[in-house]
Formats: C-alpha cells, structure tokens, sequence
C-alpha cells in the first residue's frame, strides 16, 4: 500500500488522539499515587482504548474474508488498520505505564504486541516500497501463485525449442527450416535418408548444446530456485548464450535467442518469488501474532479487571 | 517463429483455478494463524493444570506476604460481585494499622498506598503522591490547621525542620557549652583531654563504658554507669542493623559528667556528694562532716578551712561577680559547732558553684535550700519524624552538627538544617546516585503508638493453601 498524500486526514485524526493521550497522560503520571498503572482508572481507560484500537485493527481480517460486507472500502479499512493500530501502541503503552509488566502473561502479551508493531511497520514500509521495485526490476512478473506453474511451462518451451534446434543441427529435416530443407534439397539421400547439406549439418556443436541444456538449462528452469546455477547470473549467462552464438549457425540464432530469452524470464521470476517474500513474508509474523495478541489481551483483561 | 510474448500468451499460462487452492504462503499464513494462538491458549490451560497462577500475578508477592503467596483468596477475597480485588479488610485482618491523624480528611484505601506484587519491593516504601494526596493541599476535617499545608516532596517543597525556623530555640535548662568541651585542653579527670562527642553521645543500646561516667571515678558514686534496659528507647524500632537504637542516649550526670564534675563537698572527704535533691545532699553532707568530726576529734582546734587551700580563695573569686563573697565563720568551739561551720562552706561551695555550672536555681535565704530549674534536655527534636544515627555512622558528626564546635549558648539549636539532609537524601534516592528521599524515609503514615494487639484468624492450613 502506497503511503501517500490520501493518507492526510488519518495521519492527521492520529497525531490528534496521540496528543490528546499524552496531554492526558503527562499530569496522571505526574500525580497517580503508584505511578502510572494498568489497574488504576486512568490506566484502564488507555487500556480500553487500545484494546479497541487493535479490535479495530485486527477487524481488517475479516473485512477481508467477506469483502462483498457493505461496511466501507478496502482501502480506508487498510488505512484504518495502519494507523489506528499504530496508535494503539502509545495507547498501551500509557496504558502499562511505559512498562513490560511483571506477570509472564502482561510480558507476553507486550512481546507479542512489539512484535505486531514492529512487523506492522516493516510490512507498511515494504508494501510502500516493494511493489514499484517489482514493477522496475520484474517486467515480466506474473501471479506469484503460479510461478511454479509458469516455470514448467518455460522448461517445456525450452525443450520445444532445443529439440528443433538440435534436430536441425543433427540434420533432421524434420525439424529444419525452409533454407535448410532447400540446401538438403540438392544434397541427395543416402541409404533412404534425407540428409541436409554439409553448411546446416553441425554434430560435434549440436552434442554441446544438448550437453548444455541438459546440465544447464534445464535443471536451471525445473529447479524452484535457480541460486548456485551459472544461469542464475545475467552477465554469465549472457556470455554463454553469445558463446554459443558464435559456434551456432547464424539460422539458428533465434532459437537460441529464445532459449536465453526463457532464462531471462526464470530470472526475473525467480527475483519476483524472492521480491513476493518479502512483500508478504512479514504477514507470516504479524497475522499469526496479532490472533494470539487478542486472544491473550482478552484473557488479560478479564483477569485485571477481576483481582 | 521466434518467440512472442503478449498478454494474451502469458494470460494462457495462468491456471485460472489457481485461487482455489492454497499455495505455500498462503497454506503456512493459516496454520501460523491457527498454531500460534492455540499455542497460547495451550499454555493458558497448561498453567492451569499444573496449578501456577504466576502467570497472571503482576510479580512475586514481597517478602513478608511471600508464606502464603500461593493462596491469593488469602487476600483476594471472593464476594458475590465479579471483582476479587483486595479490600482494606484483607489487610486489617492482620495488620491492625492506626490511622494517621484524627482530624484527616480522608483516609486512602491500604492498597492505594501499599502496592503488592512488587517482588522484594519494600511496601512500607510508598510514593510521595500517596501522602502528597493529603499534604500537598492539607486540609482537616475541623480545627485549626497546624503543618504546612503545601508539603509535596523533600527536595523543593519541605519546610525547614520547625526546631530550626526563626524565632524558636533549644528548651535545655542545662547550662553546655559544647565550644568550651572540644577543646583540646580541657581538664579531664587524669590530665587534659580531647573530648569526642561519642564520649557523651551514643545512641541507645551501645553497651560500652561511658569514659566519663563514675565508673571512671570508683571512689565516687555507686550509681550504675551503663544505661539500663528500662531506659532503651521508645517507639517501633525500625533499624536493627547495628544493634543500636535510632536515637542518642538520654544524657545523664552519672554516665556523662560525673568524671569530670566531680561534686567533692569537702577537701577532707573523698566521697562526692550525691548528685540528687538539694535536701537529700544536705543529708548526705551533714552526716558525712559529723562523721569526720567524730572520727577526727583534733580537726576541732584546726582552722575551719583546713584542707581547702587555694579553694577558698577560688571560690571566693568565682562567686566574686554575683557580689556573694563566701564570707567564713567565726571559730569554732566545739565538735557540733565546727561540723555545722564546716558544713555551711561545704553547702555554699556546692549550690553557689559546682550546681551553679549546670544548673539554673534559686539560692534562697541562707538557710534554705535552692531550688533547681528542673532539668530538661531534649531527647528527641523531630517529633513527627524519625531518624537513624547509626545509619549515618560512617560520616562525623561535625559534617552534620556543622556549629557545634562554635556552639557556646544552651539555647542554640545545633540540629543539622533540611539542607544538610538535602545535600544525600533525593527524591529520586538511588537512581540519581543518592540516599532515599522520599516522605517514608522519615514520616510514617500509621500512628503505631495506637496499635492494638490483633487475635489470628488464619491457621496454618488456611495460610500454606497453595503451596
């Protein structure tokens, strides 16, 4: 999510109430005979307060599972979220009076909220980053969910186009373009066979780029991720391919052209995949986190507000 | 063909059922969000099966409260309403805590001040919001308001200790000069000496020989030289770390200055006179004179003076100023007449001097007896406070008492000011590298001396429930 100037008057409604609790807060803490506490009244207001902030907040998860809900647009819900549970954290902080607590429930519960925060924060500063980084650097993105999908598609389409290009380098007419077959044309047959003229025909390269594909290639665009691999680094790569552009018939250039061409978009997705985690990676922390958060803060609540 | 890729070509690719099923991420956002908070639900239940309610408490109870901290219904006390929080009654039930004063205006709840849960956290220890609830802004139910009323801290806003304020001076009746008793000369019973003030101040409870009392002069007196158990101090002991008690001895002629006020009423005697009521000495000297007369019948046809030497005419000097020359008897005739002429010098030497030195009295007509000014040294000056000598042992006294070696009038209030005191104790006491300084260290909020014994209402087994 972009953070940008549609984002004004929640900033500003923010720093309101911030300033308001803290306007609050200064004398309670000043003249609060224990200082200040979570028991005391003011401190269960700021708790009350907070704990609705993140009710709040944590409500965004099932705006999102039912999203047909006619309770506002996704995006104020998400800026609600960023902001109003950001604001939660002075408030339960004013709340504990700036104090992990003592009981290993209060502890926990204060670790998991920084924990909530911190990853929240993360999350909003790489979801304001991270996409137009993506957009730049993965041209040719496309659903992280079917990547792995893609990826198959792209070994098929290279083998495709490696055994048209070896069966026309091993004189496979088969396989040959138009020129070739037209050269093969006035080359004659041997034993029944077609063979293709002496300039199409190139076994000895023909065995390198299938020696090649096979190690290379290949493994390169079945393996999930492509790390450790020389076609894992476009400069490496790019050598090769053109490496293998000056042993290759010019004819076949394009082919070969293709094959570099698929690598390139394994690259680019597998840059996507790595991009995608840490888009998103953070929510692996901060949803889990944030359940056990309400959860435990209920189960504190009820029991402050009892002993 | 070479390879063309538009959006139509790469829209093939797409598996548009792909949303139906769960990837990876998203397969591992769900059990995430299902284990973790089911770990924690896990935990719940399983410190409540294993039957630890730490995990609620807001920290271990102090140590006082730490045998039964296991068993919080001890305190937590179960009503018919939802909230279990501790009432003024749990406390009372063993703590029987007088209050303050009787004509406060309100009287906070126990808890308020004393916060539990706070480890070895000392709950004597209260804030000084907690007594800033009433003194900062001190108003009495009835009657007429007798503390300054804005008191909320001791580094700003404590008033000078009331012995010290203007216009206010020390009561004694005992003529001391402190100046004249640190010098280096001073006669001491064997030969100059240099005072200490621990040669007279001590605080109750040291046990050792006072260097001047009349143990140092056998022959003198046979009252006892150490302080006895009866005298040891009053009120509720808070500081038992040196054996000694907070406040300085009651001063005593006996213990402090017999050795050297000697109250020797006649050359020929060595025995001093009692130090007691003038008709109680006078009992003493008449019977001690007729003694001597009787077992010296020869003293009869010496001169009246005879053994005093220079005393006489010391003596005569002294009372010079006061116009009341120690005019000497005419001769004596017989025993019973030397004895009552002796007797008489004895008697004027003593009320006209050695009492004198200490004592502001009335000398009356010859005849009669003076009256003294009753003694009064005041033992405690910070009666709505508390202090600690022995826990101030390791500076010297003069860092306190600063006037003491300059201090020549009885009247002169030498207790250290509030800022002597200001100059360790802090607000913020060890977090700002200093002694404590809040209200508690010298005030207490409960009047102890109205304690009433309390009957136990726990048994054992009431009390080690839990554990």
């Amino acid at each position: 999510m972009l953070i940008d100037s549609t984002h004004r008057v929640w900033i500003a409604v923010t720093m309101v109430a911030l300033g308001l609790g803290l306007v609050v807060y200064i004398p309670y803490a000043l003249v609060a005979v224990q200082g200040p506490r979570g028991g005391s009244a003011m401190g269960i207001v700021y708790g009350s307060m907070g704990s609705a902030l993140m009710l709040f907040a944590g409500l965004l998860g099932a705006r999102k599972k039912f999203p047909v809900w006619r309770v506002g647009r996704a995006t104020s819900w998400m800026r609600g979220h960023l902001w109003l549970g950001l604001l939660s954290f002075p408030f339960i902080l004013f709340h504990s009076g700036f104090s992990l607590g003592a009981a290993p429930l209060t502890r926990t519960l204060m670790v998991l909220f920084i924990f909530v925060i911190v990853s929240g924060i993360v999350g909003a500063m790489l979801q304001h980053f991270l996409p137009r980084v993506i957009t730049t650097r993965v041209p040719m993105e496309t659903v992280y969910e079917q990547i792995d999908h893609v990826c198959a598609q792209l070994a098929t389409e290279a083998t495709d186009a490696v055994t048209e290009l070896l069966s026309a380098l091993e004189g496979d007419l088969e396989h040959a373009n138009p020129q070739q077959r037209a050269e093969a044309a006035s080359a004659g047959t041997m034993g029944g066979v077609t063979f293709a003229s002496a300039i199409g025909v190139d076994e000895p390269f023909a065995a390198t780029l299938h020696s090649f594909f096979d190690d290379e290639i290949k493994p390169y665009l079945v393996q999930h991720s492509g790390r450790g691999r020389v076609l894992a680094d476009k400069e490496r790569a790019s050598a090769m391919f053109q490496q293998f552009r000056i042993l290759c018939p010019e004819d076949s250039w394009p082919r070969l052209k293709d094959l570099e061409n698929i690598c390139e978009e394994k690259r680019e997705l597998d840059r996507q995949r790595v991009l995608h985690r840490l888009l998103h990676g953070w929510l692996l922390v901060h949803i889990p986190a944030s359940y056990a958060l309400l959860l435990l803060g209920a189960v504190h609540a009820v029991i402050a507000l009892r002993y | 063909m070479p390879r063309v890729r538009t959006a139509k070509t790469l829209a093939t690719r797409i598996d548009l059922q792909y949303f139906t099923r769960l990837h990876g991420f998203r397969r591992w956002r769900l059990v995430l969000s299902i284990i973790v908070p089911l770990l924690a639900v896990g935990w719940l239940l399983g410190e409540k099966a294993s039957g630890n309610r730490a995990i609620y408490s807001s920290g271990p109870v102090s140590s006082a409260h730490a045998v039964f901290g296991q068993n919080c219904n001890l305190c937590h006390v179960r009503g018919a309403s939802f909230s279990a929080a501790v009432g003024d009654k749990a406390c009372l039930a063993c703590h029987n805590a007088p209050i303050h004063n009787a004509q406060q205006a309100f009287t906070p709840a126990c808890s308020s001040c004393h916060l539990e849960h706070k480890g070895k956290f000392k709950m004597a220890a209260t804030t000084d919001a907690a007594c800033g609830q009433c003194h900062a802004s001190l108003h009495v139910k009835e009657g007429e308001l007798k503390f300054d009323p804005h008191v909320s801290d001791f580094d700003n806003k404590h008033p000078q200790f009331l012995p010290l304020r203007h216009g206010q001076y020390d009561p004694g009746t005992i003529n001391l000069n402190h100046h004249a008793h640190l010098q280096p000369t001073l006669r001491g019973p064997n030969g100059p000496v240099q005072m200490q003030c621990s040669d007279c101040h001590r605080p109750v409870g040291v046990n050792q020989p006072w260097p001047y009392s009349v143990a140092a002069v056998p022959a003198a007196s046979q009252q006892p030289a150490v302080v006895s158990a009866a005298e040891t101090q009053q009120p509720r002991k808070r500081f038992t770390e040196t054996g000694a008690g907070p406040y300085m001895a009651r001063l005593k002629y006996v213990n402090q200055c017999a050795a050297c006020h000697i109250l020797q009423f006649d050359p020929l005697i060595s025995q001093p006179a009692p130090h007691d009521k003038p008709e109680i000495v006078r009992a003493f000297i008449v019977e001690k004179i007729k003694q001597l007369v009787k077992e010296n019948p020869g003293l009869v046809h010496k001169p009246i003076t005879a053994g005093y030497g220079d005393q006489i005419e010391a003596a005569r000097n002294f009372l010079r100023p006061a116009r009341d020359y120690l005019v000497l008897p005419k001769a004596p005739t017989t025993p019973a007449n030397w004895a009552e002429q002796r007797t008489e010098i004895a008697e004027r030497l003593l009320w006209r001097k050695d009492c004198k030195v200490c004592h502001s009295q009335t000398t009356g007509e010859s005849d009669k007896l003076p009256t003294s000014v009753k003694a009064v040294i005041p033992a405690r000056w910070l009666l709505h406070a508390e202090f600690d000598h022995p826990a101030h042992r390791m500076m010297t006294c003069e860092s306190c008492h600063s006037r003491i070696l300059e201090s020549r009038q009885t009247a002169e209030v030498n207790l250290p000011g509030i800022e002597t005191c200001r100059r360790c104790h802090k607000e913020a006491g060890a977090m700002q590298a200093a002694a404590e300084g809040r209200c508690y260290e010298c005030h207490s909020y409960h009047d102890w001396r109205k304690e009433q014994p309390l009957k136990g209402k726990f048994d054992l087994n009431a009390l080690r429930a839990g554990n």
